[in-house]
């Protein structure tokens, strides 16, 4: 490894020597007389050019520079000055500089640069440069103290308030959710969606502020009298694997998941690290919640989050502030999201803020990418199952824009997966060109020109898009465009052609198409009123459909040519439409207080349609509704270890023309540095309803309904949570229990009256409502920094539900008794490794006790199943290994990156049992497992040009 | 660390109190019933008992020597085991319009019992035509096309549920196809409240005289016909109104019409 780093670095100083230094790219150029200490001049010249310049001091000691320079570019400067102290540099992936006598210093700079970490930074103002700040990094602490006294005279005592804005320094994209903390106290506080974050009563301007993000380096920022006059821009970057070899000893980890331990039940994913994980087809976020505690693992046919005994539809899933309806792929294999348009993703499980409503489980805040406003760039990745391609720009100099594009093609993987829901596409052969596993064909493919009934099948796929524009006119007010569009079009039809003999010819085409998906879209504003005011403001709408048609048309010609259509079948429509607007507003009152405040409305359409025929409609309904509401949360500190956050939010549902008050609570007490107490707990109603259809093999499987106050009633639950976390140098000890009620729970079913052959009659729709409770403990060890990381995760629950139309108590269908998730990643210079095993509970299952028959009026014999109590049997224990290794081949220019993944999805090959079949054949009652994926191998490859 | 665990520990204490598995132990024990009360017939029963999953019997055993009676409110009459698991009272003129029957009789220890009405008569029944065209398929030429009838009745307010059955009473019919050799037999379709219904060509397997009888039924009965589901995730417990049973109990009221079905 070091051998091929030394070479690496030959290569690359030859590269240097040979040509102008083309990955060290500024426009930054000196003007005027400089006569000082070569520290300094590197010093200057990093904060000239935005690049960190890593150096040891015995290396540049004595030397000095005295010049005369006239509007020089820094980057001839620097190369100048190197070469007069018979010096070089190499820049490093992460766009950090290293001032090295020989190449085998590279390696061992690095090493000092992790092991000591940024020890002092200075900023420049917003207005100088825009949006970067510039840092020399000397490694000795002596030289810190030294810049120090040279920069910043004498600290002012007094206490001062800052604001900022913490952003990627490579693409100016903002962070939300950093963690802006003053060192060695305990004041902190959390950026904001757009990254701008405000600290009031900062002890003195010679403090140092630490600045952590789940995916980033950790980096650090020197106050002094000037910068903290002036809006901070800090800049982080990503933390590059090859360069995090070394054990970084007290600074936050840089895991792929990440829990905040001052706030209750949070969990927080960086989608750049997504790839170390394994998967099934796809880099997945929302699989990705899945490895932690609380959220069930064991629901392959799922993206959705069962967080907590709820399920996928208790859980809100915001992209870009408007509500997400359809979260999945390929009936649930794959989640809606393309995680390369994706910079945050924020999972609350429980206890969540007033700000969010309308859930009664959980809410999945994704924030999608702003674009790079410094550069274009263009990016991809080719999987087994996708091909997906990501485009940024920035498009002048205060708007960027960003676009992505996935799309399945019908590979051996997509096929795996599509066969498991249509068991009749096996068998049938597939003729006439094109459709023959050639990625991305077109679908349908010739009809023979033979004279023989043919068969053609048309091909299934699901895309989705993300296109963002943001404005940001000065450096109060952005304005974004977010569209998000995700469609699933799963075709199992089949046309056959009558050969000309058969009456005339013509055709008989079976149609079995569901498709479904979502388009969105949000347009935001958000604005900085002062330091202490911001506000975010947004208008969305946001869709979603289903369709289902299973149908049979027969195209029949006469002798004239006249050609008669017959229809027959079972069509379904649901759809959704909300329209939104929402104002979420923050005051930074004073140091211990901070108030949320906000109002909302709503207004939803949910139509669902299931007919035979055009004319004919056996459900036709039609349900509008309008929500409207307010809320307030007050985020309190008394004192430095104790933070208070009472909420209330209150909502009008003009369905039941009632109010629903919701008061929230949530605390966090730091006891030690190390050991941090949380309680939270709060009231929560939800007003749409995705219900089930009770046989997932025909028809839509679910659809949107809206609370009615009447058959399906506005469900309500409470939530209870108290834990603890415990937070050493390189592990975090993470304790939740939670206790949750649930009341007026709906559940559906659809039973078709009549003789299912002939498809004419009724429909019958039955609506239950219940109750229920659902109660665990999560245990989670993380072990965050080092080669070596991962987590131990282990969920203690039980969910039960009360229906009385089902005989009273009964395990809901979710429930998992034990929930046991190892998570193990392993770093080797270029080569990742992970791995990781889920165990679970089976889920509870009803099965038939007995069967019995009985003649109709007309004597045509029918079977009955007579069943267990609900959900009283246990599927047999769901368990599986999964590994992956990803390499990356990292271009030393930085320019062109890359990384291969192989990755191997239930690697001893688990028969893991999804539900099971009776069937009567012969009179008996046959049961056959319906099994989860098999062993399935996938390959990633990731492309970014820059 | 040891708080940790003390801690630990008390959290855990919370799921002491989970619940044992319920009871999944069969309740085999059920008689299956099976009895239609139509005006002017006999009241004829059949009880069966369950079977067992893997039973390869296309009914289950008969249920001999039970002593079931059936109450219209003022009367109650014993039923006679007249075959095996088969009970009638030969008086076809006991079920009467409108009125209530209690059918009841005891098995291990346990009253299994039912409760049914007869419904009014369908009102209105008509039918849009008296004879129905079954067009010939054969190769080589255009079949003619099926032009239905439409059978319509009266249901205010979409209250009463109804069945339709077609019942060739033609000896010896002729097949519509001769190429179909299944065996005959009445075709029964549930409308559920509709009020209308057009045939189709399917329900005409056998060409000849049909009495068409719309008849006038209590939900029980479609419920308890209407299949439920096939899988774990689906299944849920047939719908009956035999307490301490399965099965159905039900009486229903018909109107019909006469259709010649040619070809």
């Amino acid at each position: 490894m070091k051998r091929g780093l030394f070479l690496m670095a030959l290569v690359c100083l030859m590269y240097v020597g040979a040509r102008a230094q083309r990955p060290f790219v500024t426009k930054a150029a000196l003007d005027g007389l400089y006569t000082m200490s070569m520290s300094r001049m590197l010093d200057t010249i990093a904060v000239r050019s935005n690049f960190r310049i890593v150096y040891e001091q015995e290396m540049v000691e004595g030397f000095s520079i005295s010049d005369h320079f006239n509007q020089e570019n820094v980057k001839e400067v620097l190369a100048r000055m190197c070469k007069e102290h018979n010096l070089h540099y190499w820049v490093a992936s992460d766009q950090v500089i290293y001032i090295i006598r020989k190449p085998e210093d590279v390696h061992r700079l690095m090493k000092l640069n992790r092991s000591v970490s940024p020890e002092t930074q200075s900023t420049v103002p917003a207005a100088g440069i825009p949006a970067s700040i510039g840092v020399s990094t000397p490694l000795k602490p002596e030289v810190l103290e030294a810049v120090e006294q040279e920069t910043a005279v004498v600290g002012s005592r007094k206490p001062i308030r800052l604001t900022g804005r913490i952003v990627d320094r490579k693409t100016g994209e903002s962070l939300p959710s950093a963690i802006i903390r003053v060192s060695n106290t305990t004041i902190s506080t959390t950026a904001n969606l757009d990254g701008y974050f405000t600290l009031l009563r900062v002890p003195s301007d010679t403090c140092r502020l630490e600045v952590n993000y789940i995916g980033y380096q950790p980096e650090m920022l020197q106050l002094n009298k000037d910068n903290v006059q002036q809006e901070l821009i800090i800049g982080l970057f990503p933390s590059i694997r090859m360069l995090t070899e070394v054990v970084i000893t007290d600074k936050k980890g840089e895991g792929v998941m990440s829990v905040d331990k001052r706030r209750v039940s949070v969990l927080q994913i960086s989608p750049a690290r997504l790839e170390e994980l394994p998967n099934i087809g796809e880099k997945d976020i929302l699989r990705s919640f899945q490895l932690m505690p609380g959220v069930s693992g064991s629901n392959e046919s799922s993206s959705g989050a069962y967080v907590r005994g709820g399920t996928p539809d208790q859980n809100l899933v915001l992209f870009d502030g408007f509500t997400v309806y359809q979260v999945d792929h390929l009936y649930g294999f794959f989640s809606a999201f393309n995680s390369n348009a994706v910079k945050d993703v924020t999972l609350y499980k429980g206890g969540f803020s007033a700000k969010y409503g309308g859930r009664l489980s959980s809410v999945t805040d994704i924030t999608g990418k702003e674009g790079n406003s410094k550069e274009s760039n263009i990016a991809g990745d080719l999987s087994l199952l996708s091909a997906n391609i990501f485009l940024e720009k920035p498009v002048n100099e205060k708007s960027t824009l960003l676009l992505a594009y996935r799309r399945s093609y019908q590979g051996p993987l997509y096929d795996k997966i599509f066969n498991k829901f249509n068991s009749t596409t096996a068998t049938t052969t597939r003729t006439g060109g094109g459709n023959t596993g050639a990625p991305g064909g077109p679908p349908g493919g010739g009809f023979g020109g033979s004279g023989g009934p043919t068969v053609t099948v048309p091909s299934s796929y699901f895309y989705d898009l993300n296109a963002k524009y943001t404005y940001a006119p000065d450096q109060r007010n952005r304005f974004s465009w977010s569209i998000y569009q995700g469609n699933d079009n799963l075709d199992n039809s089949r046309d056959m052609n009558l050969p000309s003999f058969i009456g005339g010819g013509g055709g008989l085409s079976t149609t079995d198409k569901t498709t479904y998906g979502n388009l969105g879209s949000s347009f935001k504003w958000s604005s900085k009123w002062s330091s202490k005011l911001y506000s975010n403001t947004l208008i969305s709408y946001s869709t979603y459909h289903s369709d289902r048609d299973n149908s049979v048309t027969a195209t029949i010609q006469d002798e004239e040519g006249n050609e008669q259509e017959i229809n027959n079948g079972t069509f379904e429509k649901n759809r959704l439409r909300d329209f939104s607007l929402k104002s979420d507003w923050e005051l930074q009152a004073n140091e211990k207080y901070k108030i949320l405040f906000g109002a909302f409305a709503s207004r939803q359409n949910v139509s669902y349609e299931n007919g035979q025929n055009d004319t004919s409609k056996l459900i036709d309904q039609h349900t509008k509704a309008l929500t409207t509401g307010m809320y307030a949360e007050l985020e309190l500190n008394p004192t430095v270890d104790f933070q208070l956050k009472p909420g209330i939010r209150n909502t009008y549902y003009d369905q039941t023309g009632k109010l629903y008050l919701e008061p929230r609570l949530s605390a966090t007490y730091t006891l030690t540095d190390k050991f941090t107490l949380k309680a939270s707990g709060g009231r929560f109603y939800q007003f749409a309803n995705r219900v089930i259809r009770e046989d997932i093999l025909s028809g839509s499987r679910d659809f949107w309904v809206l609370a009615n106050g009447d058959a399906i009633p506005v469900s309500s639950a409470n939530h209870y949570i108290a834990g603890f976390s415990y937070e050493t140098g390189k592990f975090l000890l993470d304790v939740e229990a939670y206790y949750k009620e649930l009341d007026n729970l709906s559940e559906y079913s659809q039973r078709t009256t009549g003789n299912p052959r002939q498809r004419t009659l009724g429909l019958e729709e039955h609506f239950y409502s219940g109750s229920g409770y659902s109660k665990g403990l999560e245990v989670m060890l993380q072990k965050t920094r080092g080669k070596y990381t991962g987590w131990i995760s282990y969920t203690l629950a039980d969910a039960t539900n009360h229906f009385d139309a089902y005989g009273g108590d009964f395990f809901a269908s979710q429930d998992t008794r034990h929930e046991l998730k190892l998570v193990n990643m392993y770093r080797l210079g270029k080569w990742n490794f992970s791995a990781t095993w889920i165990f679970a509970t089976g889920k509870p299952y009803t099965a038939p006790l007995t069967s019995y028959t009985i003649d109709d009026l007309s004597g045509n014999s029918h079977t009955y199943l007579s069943i267990s109590d609900k959900n009283a049997l246990r599927m047999p224990a769901y368990h599986r290994l999964d590994a992956a290794v990803t390499y990356d081949f990292i271009k030393v220019d930085s320019r062109k990156t890359g990384s291969i993944g192989f990755s191997l999805f239930n690697i001893y090959n688990r028969s893991n049992v999804w539900y099971k079949q009776y069937s009567i054949i012969n009179n008996q009652v046959v049961t056959s497992n319906v099994n989860y994926l098999s062993f399935t191998p996938n390959l990633t490859l990731s492309l970014k040009w820059k | 660390m040891q708080r940790l665990m003390m801690l630990l520990l008390l959290l855990g204490a919370m799921f002491s109190s989970c619940k044992k598995e319920a009871n999944v132990e069969a309740d085999y024990t059920r008689p299956v019933v099976q009895a239609y009360l139509v005006p002017g017939l006999p009241l004829r029963m059949k009880v069966y008992y369950q079977k067992y999953l893997e039973d390869t019997i296309s009914y289950g055993y008969p249920m001999k020597g039970l002593q079931p009676t059936v109450s219209d409110g003022i009367t109650t009459v014993r039923l006679l085991e007249t075959a095996d698991g088969v009970y009638e009272y030969a008086d076809a003129g006991f079920v009467q319009d409108h009125k209530t029957y209690t059918l009841n009789f005891s098995y291990l220890d346990k009253v299994i019992s039912a409760q049914t009405t007869v419904p009014d008569a369908p009102v209105g029944f008509t039918a849009s035509a008296v004879s129905q065209e079954v067009p010939a398929f054969s190769f080589g030429t255009t079949p003619a096309t099926f032009v239905p009838v439409t059978f319509s009745w009266s249901n205010p307010g979409a209250a009463a549920h109804f069945l339709m059955r077609f019942r060739n009473t033609t000896d010896d019919p002729v097949r519509t196809d001769s190429r179909n050799d299944a065996a005959y037999a009445d075709t029964e379709v549930l409308l559920g409240t509709a009020v209308t219904y057009q045939t189709q060509q399917m329900t005409f397997r056998f060409l000849g005289d049909y009495q068409v009888l719309l008849y006038h039924i209590n939900q029980e009965y479609s419920d308890a016909i209407s299949s439920s589901g096939g899988t774990s995730l689906n299944l849920t417990n047939p719908s009956t109104n035999i307490v301490n049973g399965l099965g159905i109990f039900t009486a229903m009221k018909a109107d019909s019409l006469s259709l010649h079905v040619y070809q």
